[in-house]
């Protein structure tokens, strides 16, 4: 009876080592990893950061499948242990010499690559990053949350309903019919068309609901300040007034494209329409000169209500020099003697009312459609997108520079009615991460998984084989015991 | 004496649960009061879920008492234990995976797996106030005016005029307002993203006529409890008041004077002229509803506020959630199960390990009883049926019967 139990009792602890030394091997690897690259997960490595993972994974079922070959074949559990400690081996270093010269030999060809990289850009050579992988990830990962956060915007991009304003629909088919045809022999243009996908409206310009993700903030950001800084025209200071000048001489031109464009249909439909019903009538959508007017009406009205304003209003206008304005008969036309008084006339204060709250079309070209140089063209559509369309979703990505450089630049990102949004990131800095973002946005994903494992490798190597037959040799001790009681008990019979 | 333990051992399993799930949902209880069954949904979970257990633990039981198959009696305790564990921690660990889209989907993205996780107990209580506040705004403007407001509180949303109005305010608000914004600016608003140009948009863009449903019945307004239909604007779908900074724009020039020395002139009359504007944004050719911007020329801050309190609604994301409240309610009570439900599955489990163990122990003494008042059954009868030492033993070595026949090992 003590003997049964002992024999028990010694089972029992031979049973738990086995287990034990076996736990110690691919599972304690694969957990320390998975706590390793948990935090990775999130950033630019996404479900990339399991990758290494998946390899070991890989490599432990090749070993189990060794394993149950290994019970079949061999009798000994020497024998059988053997053959899953080689196996084992083999994978561990079969990864890791796939690390040591294969994807050595991706990071020197990169290395190479960028020897002359832009922004003082420095790859480093293989055994430094296999040193700071880590503070590579979380610095890059650092840059990515501050500059989405400083532009309200996220990695990928947003829409927020998929109708415009005039509840023509956003298009994300960049082959869809429902694109405009270009006019006067001139393409139609899709602005960014090939930058990590965007939703459009007819016309080429994003959608009213669309914000901007990294990638189409960095081709807007590149594309303005590219062509401010490649800016050479002996005509004029700055791009800024050549864009003006440009737009002014497309106004003023009865011949051009832009003025034959203005007699369409579809431009009178959008900005000549008396027709408030046609849900095309841009002017549904921003404060028109009528709808001044009639404002103005309703406010004379109200204002009126009190005597004393009127009082007011023609001390004023004495103070100042102008004939009074009766507040009953408020309107347009009773302003304009006013407005003139100022030096505005009434094309001035379309241009104002504009400003506060035009709308684009989605469904019409805009004037710079029709600019002809291309690169002029793509910098006015990238700094309307940038900094009026980006304005209107609270994402707004440039603003106009200053006159003065030393005075602030104005806050971008979130500006809405009770946030104030965030300071700029200066240009020099924000390009320099644009262009550092983009190589390590594809190197890291690439390359930093095998990294992620690389020294647990080099670690495990030897324990894996270590605890797999230290396991294994547990086994043997207990089958000993086992089966030597049985024989015991079979010789006394 | 094992009985007792049995006892014991069921007790701090599914009912000491219930008892702290019960201690803990009092809150939830307390907030959601006049909901019916719905903030009882998890306790009712729960108590299925001991059904369940309960279930199992007589069936196991039963086969325990009637077995002579060490086998079977293990295969018992087996399911207890793994009935145990699915109903309390497999079910959460599933849920953890599975539930956090169809939540999101469910609230359109409003609310979110991790907001409830762990902080239901806030959030039990805000979805509470969102019906006190509720009736106590509706009693002040006088649209709930048939009861005193501790019985209308007291009854809460039992009472079918309360339950009335929650509707007829979400459908107005819904389709009367938010569905009447013209593209995506009304999502943009409640997105957190309400810019100038997006205000802009929402008070002059051209709204379709909607089907006015909304009636306003508080006093003062038209004939006395009259009704009168009104239109939303923006500010009422986003919450609270607004307040941003203008103090810049005051410190440039007009037409030569100084803005600052201009309001000056003006300090008399700027509250006349904001309230002006106030009616200017009301009319029918701007944004159709008042809109109360106030200007304070000493900190240069204007303040929106919107109607919508005065006309007894919360904010469209508040609304929607509060016209769902006894459904949040409900999904918020599961929630209070969670943590409790993760920790007992331990305890279940270990507790439905150690019943087994004492089912075996009492299993074996039963059939030393039964050993000592009948003859011993033949060796070949079954695999406990061997005259030896304990039931372990015998199962233990018959087992190796099996595997000696089965490989042939011993065989010269």
């Amino acid at each position: 009876m003590g003997k049964q139990k002992s024999l028990r009792a010694k089972l029992g602890v031979l049973r738990v080592l086995k287990v034990a030394f076996y736990l110690l091997g691919f599972p304690l690897l694969l957990l320390l990893i998975k706590l390793d690259v948990d935090e990775f997960a999130s950033g630019v490595l996404g479900n990339k950061a399991y990758f290494g993972l998946a390899i070991v994974a890989a490599g432990w079922a090749v070993v189990i499948v060794a394993q149950i070959v290994a019970a079949l074949i061999a009798k000994k559990t020497v024998t059988k242990g053997i053959i899953a400690a080689i196996i084992s081996i083999v994978v561990m270093i079969a990864p890791l010499a796939y690390i040591e010269f294969i994807i050595e030999d991706r990071f020197a060809e990169l290395e190479e690559k960028y020897q002359y990289a832009e922004y003082e850009y420095e790859f480093e050579h293989f055994e430094m990053h296999t040193r700071d992988y880590k503070e590579d990830l979380e610095d890059h990962d650092a840059a990515v949350t501050r500059f989405l956060y400083t532009y309200n915007i996220e990695m990928e991009y947003q829409m927020f309903g998929m109708e415009n304003t005039d509840l023509t629909l956003a298009i994300e088919d960049l082959d869809s019919p429902d694109f405009l045809k270009g006019f006067d022999g001139i393409p139609h243009y899709i602005f960014g068309k090939d930058e990590g996908g965007a939703v459009y409206s007819p016309n080429g310009l994003y959608a009213d609901s669309y914000v901007f993700g990294m990638e189409q903030a960095r081709y807007i950001f590149r594309t303005f300040y590219g062509a401010i800084d490649d800016f050479n025209d002996a005509n004029y200071d700055t791009i800024d007034e050549k864009l003006a000048d440009t737009i002014r001489k497309l106004n003023s031109d009865p011949d051009s494209s832009w003025n034959k464009y203005k007699q369409t249909d579809a431009y009178k439909r959008a900005y000549e329409n008396d027709d408030k019903s046609d849900l095309l009538n841009a002017k549904n959508y921003y404060i028109s000169i009528e709808r001044l007017d009639s404002i103005l009406k309703v406010l004379g009205t109200e204002l009126s209500a009190y005597p004393e304003m009127q009082g007011l209003i023609n001390l004023l206008s004495s103070q100042m020099g102008f004939a009074s304005i009766s507040l009953a008969d408020l309107s347009l036309e009773s302003i304009t003697p006013l407005l003139e008084g100022f030096g505005l006339a009434e094309a001035d204060l379309v241009g104002l009312l504009e400003g506060l709250s035009y709308y684009q079309s989605p469904s019409v070209y805009p004037v710079f459609f029709f600019i002809e140089d291309e690169t002029l063209r793509d910098y006015a559509y990238a700094k309307y997108l940038g900094e009026v369309h980006g304005a209107k979703v609270a994402s707004k990505l440039v603003s106009e520079l200053p006159a003065d450089p030393n005075i602030k630049l104005p806050n971008v990102g979130k500006l809405t009615i009770d946030f104030n949004g965030a300071p700029p990131i200066e240009k020099e800095e924000l390009l320099k991460f644009l262009y550092i973002n983009e190589i390590e946005a594809e190197f890291m994903p690439e390359l930093y998984p095998y990294l992620t494992i690389r020294n647990f490798l080099f670690v495990f190597a030897s324990v894996v084989p270590f605890t797999l037959l230290i396991s294994y040799y547990f086994a043997a001790l207990e089958r000993r015991n086992f089966y030597g009681n049985l024989k015991l008990k079979e010789g006394a019979k | 004496m094992k009985t007792a333990l049995k006892a014991i051992l069921y007790l701090i399993g599914f009912p000491l649960l219930l008892a702290f799930l019960v201690i803990e949902s009092l809150p939830m209880f307390k907030a959601g009061e006049t909901y019916s069954f719905y903030p009882y949904i998890g306790i009712m979970v729960a108590g299925l879920f001991a059904i369940f257990y309960l279930i199992t633990a007589l069936v196991t039981w039963s086969v325990s008492r009637k077995t002579d198959s060490l086998k079977k009696l293990r295969r018992a305790t087996a399911a207890l234990v793994a009935v145990g564990f699915i109903f309390t921690s497999g079910i959460w660990i599933v849920m953890d995976q599975f539930a956090p889209p169809l939540l999101s989907d469910a609230t359109d993205g409003t609310i979110l797996y991790p907001d409830v996780q762990d902080d239901y107990l806030n959030k039990a209580e805000l979805h509470g106030a969102l019906l006190k506040g509720f009736i106590n705004m509706n009693y002040e403007n006088g649209n709930l005016s048939s009861k005193t407001l501790e019985e209308y509180q007291e009854e809460g949303w039992q009472n079918e005029e309360v339950k009335e109005l929650i509707a007829v305010n979400h459908t107005s608000l819904r389709e009367d307002g938010f569905d009447t914004f013209v593209g995506p600016w009304g999502i943009l608003a409640v997105s957190e993203r309400l810019t100038f140009d997006g205000i802009l948009h929402l008070i002059i863009n051209e709204r379709p006529a909607a089907d006015l449903k909304f009636i306003y019945k508080g006093e003062g307004r038209g004939e006395e409890h009259g009704e009168d239909p009104i239109n939303w604007t923006i500010m009422d779908m986003v919450e609270g008041v607004m307040t941003f900074d203008i103090s810049s724009a005051l410190e440039g020039e007009v037409a030569g004077m100084e803005v600052t020395a201009l309001l000056t002139i003006l300090k008399n009359a700027i509250p006349k002229i904001v309230s002006a504007l106030n009616e200017v944004i009301a009319d029918e050719s701007v944004a159709g509803s008042y809109i109360y911007i106030d200007l304070d020329l000493e900190s240069g801050l204007v303040t929106i506020t919107p109607t919508s309190p005065s006309r007894g609604v919360w904010d469209y994301m508040q609304n929607a959630w509060f016209e769902s409240n006894h459904i949040i309610l409900a999904v918020l009570s599961l929630f209070f199960m969670r943590h409790l439900f993760l920790i007992f599955g331990g305890v279940i489990v270990v507790a439905s390990l150690l019943i087994g163990l004492i089912r075996e122990k009492q299993f074996a003494k039963n059939f030393k009883q039964e050993e000592s008042a009948s003859p011993p059954p033949d060796d070949d009868d079954d695999e406990v049926g061997a005259n030896r030492e304990s039931p372990y033993l015998k199962s233990f070595y018959s087992s190796m019967e099996e595997v000696r026949s089965r490989r042939g090992y011993f065989e010269n």
